[in-house]
């Protein structure tokens, strides 16, 4: 038997911080009295709509990562980044390790400049180890309005923003040590909004052709 | 109960006959993984995206468990049905450790085994040292509630590795005679 995932997902168009997302059981208990059968009827309704709603959308694969900062204020979709892809061909030590990227969403500064450059993302969509760069779409493929963060299977609405600062062991390495201090910074995330500098974008799609994918893909430009 | 059973029966024509067709659709839509195009994070209209694979045509065939992307990937990992490259190239080995290390300090639930065995044929050593652990054991002082913050174990099994939800995967050594601490 296939696992299943819990019913929760994000209201479809709205904001994932709305409470309101469908309910974990199935309707079944509401109502009850004679008196108010109407009122059971339309809450069965209700329950089995919003059932059914929560059955058939899933929500974000646990480990999504959407990277959005850069992204919208270059004007283009967020970034969707799946881990579950990606660790089935790679190691974590790769990227984590050899490539450099953070261990915490959007603490890793990186902008197209850097991708085009043949860093991060840029090391393997060369149009070598995978598909290059002018493949826009496949990589900005968020929905407009979502913040930096990582879809969790653990958290009802499916999806966390991002803490910028890394909320790591007391020692924070970033002071350059194991000096313990025992001050963690408690829930209290200094906001890191560094002004990166703008890198520029490449122009248009390159001429790269992806044998794998040859259809081409447009960007998704905001309107 | 009975009430309610009576007034399914006595509504069984349409009401119950369109429940039923609806239940039944929503079921066979649902997959154990979501669809990109339903999952809330990607743009519908975005015409790349049938191009992106489905979750599910690439993690069903892969031992299963409760949680997270459903996928057992300890299991994947070690039986060989992935063969994720250790570096970049594919060339080259890896360090791997095999310490298992227990932590005492769990209250009511069994202990911890966390077992480098596991983890550094994913990870690097300093993936998790100096930065989220000391490399001494009982050096570093974890709390279940910062691991459900994000920080710890959390970092990675909050989001990315199986989830904070399944406490047994963690907590499976049951407490012996000699004492915590
Ligand atoms: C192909 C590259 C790649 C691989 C392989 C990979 N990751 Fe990541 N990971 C990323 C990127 C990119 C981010 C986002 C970093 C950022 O935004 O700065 C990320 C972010 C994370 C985060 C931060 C999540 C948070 O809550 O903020 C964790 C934890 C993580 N990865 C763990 C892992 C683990 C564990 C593995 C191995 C099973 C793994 N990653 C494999 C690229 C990768
Ligand atoms: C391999 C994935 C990938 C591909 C392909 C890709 N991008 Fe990006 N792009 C990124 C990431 C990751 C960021 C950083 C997003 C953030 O941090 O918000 C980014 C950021 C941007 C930005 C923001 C400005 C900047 O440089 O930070 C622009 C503009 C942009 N991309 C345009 C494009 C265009 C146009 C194409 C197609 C020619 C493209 N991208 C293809 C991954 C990709
Ligand atoms: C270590 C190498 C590596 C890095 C780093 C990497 N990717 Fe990939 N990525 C791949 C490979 C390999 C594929 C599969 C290509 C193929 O199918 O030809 C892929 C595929 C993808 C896909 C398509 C998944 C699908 O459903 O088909 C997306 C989206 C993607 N990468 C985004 C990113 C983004 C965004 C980054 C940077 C944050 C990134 N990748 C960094 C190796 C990498
Ligand atoms: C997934 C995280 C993780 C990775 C990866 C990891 N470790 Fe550890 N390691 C730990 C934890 C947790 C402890 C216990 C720390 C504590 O209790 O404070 C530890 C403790 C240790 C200790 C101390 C043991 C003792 O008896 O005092 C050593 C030595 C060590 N690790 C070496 C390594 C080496 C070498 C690697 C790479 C091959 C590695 N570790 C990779 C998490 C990790
Ligand atoms: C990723 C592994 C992991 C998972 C999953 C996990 N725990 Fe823990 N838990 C730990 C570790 C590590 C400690 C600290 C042990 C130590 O420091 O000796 C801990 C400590 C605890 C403690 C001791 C008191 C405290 O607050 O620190 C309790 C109670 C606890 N866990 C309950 C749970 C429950 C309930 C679940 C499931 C919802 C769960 N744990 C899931 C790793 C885990
Ligand atoms: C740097 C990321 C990272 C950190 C930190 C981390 N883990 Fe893991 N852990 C993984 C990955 C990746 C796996 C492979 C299985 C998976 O992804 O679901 C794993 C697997 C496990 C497993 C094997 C589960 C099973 O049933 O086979 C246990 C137990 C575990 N971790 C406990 C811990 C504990 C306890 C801590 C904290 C002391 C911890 N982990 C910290 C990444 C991490």
């Amino acid at each position: 038997m296939a696992p299943r995932k819990p019913f929760a997902a994000l209201p479809p168009g709205g904001k994932n911080d709305d409470p309101s997302s469908p309910p974990r059981a199935c309707a079944g208990r509401q109502g009850g009295g004679h008196a108010r059968i109407a009122a059971a009827r339309r809450a069965i309704g209700v329950g089995v709509l919003a059932c059914v709603l929560g059955l058939s959308s899933a929500g974000a694969e646990h480990g999504d990562v959407v990277r959005s900062r850069r992204a919208t204020a270059g004007n283009m979709a967020p970034v969707v980044f799946p881990h579950w892809f990606h660790r089935i061909r790679f190691q974590c030590r790769v990227c984590h390790a050899e490539l450099g990227f953070q261990m915490r969403v959007g603490a890793t500064e990186l902008g197209m400049g850097d991708l085009v450059a043949g860093r991060y993302c840029g090391r393997c969509h060369n149009g070598e180890i995978a598909w290059g760069l002018a493949s826009c779409g496949l990589c900005h493929s968020g929905r407009e309005g979502l913040p930096d963060g990582i879809a969790s299977w653990a958290f009802g609405p499916y999806f966390i923003e991002a803490v910028p600062e890394l909320p790591f062991r007391e020692t924070g390495h970033r002071e350059g040590g194991a000096a313990a201090s025992s001050e963690p910074p408690a829930g209290t995330p200094s906001p890191t909004a560094v002004a990166a500098p703008a890198s520029t974008p490449p122009s248009g799609p390159e001429a790269a052709a992806r044998p794998e994918n040859p259809v081409p893909v447009t960007p998704t430009p905001k309107p | 109960m009975g009430r309610r059973v009576s007034f399914w029966t006595a509504r069984a024509g349409r009401h119950a006959a369109w429940g039923a067709l609806v239940l039944i659709a929503g079921v066979a839509v649902a997959a154990p993984w979501g669809r990109l195009e339903d999952d809330g994070i990607h743009d519908r209209n975005n015409p790349g995206l049938p191009m992106l694979q489905q979750p599910a045509d690439a993690l069903s065939p892969l031992p299963p468990a409760k949680g997270g992307n459903g996928v057992d990937w300890r299991v994947a990992l070690e039986s060989g049905a992935i063969s994720p490259r250790p570096t970049l190239d594919g060339a080259g080995s890896v360090k791997t450790l095999d310490l298992d290390i227990l932590m005492k300090r769990t209250g009511q639930m069994p202990w911890v085994r966390f077992s480098h065995a596991i983890h550094t044929p994913w990870l690097d050593c300093s993936n998790c040292h100096e930065q989220i652990f000391a490399t001494k054991a009982g050096e570093t002082p974890v709390s279940m509630a910062q691991i459900l913050e994000g920080r710890f174990c959390g970092v990675c099994h909050r989001s990315v590795a199986f989830p904070v939800t399944e406490c047994d995967r963690c907590h499976r050594e049951a407490q012996t005679a000699a004492g915590t601490k």
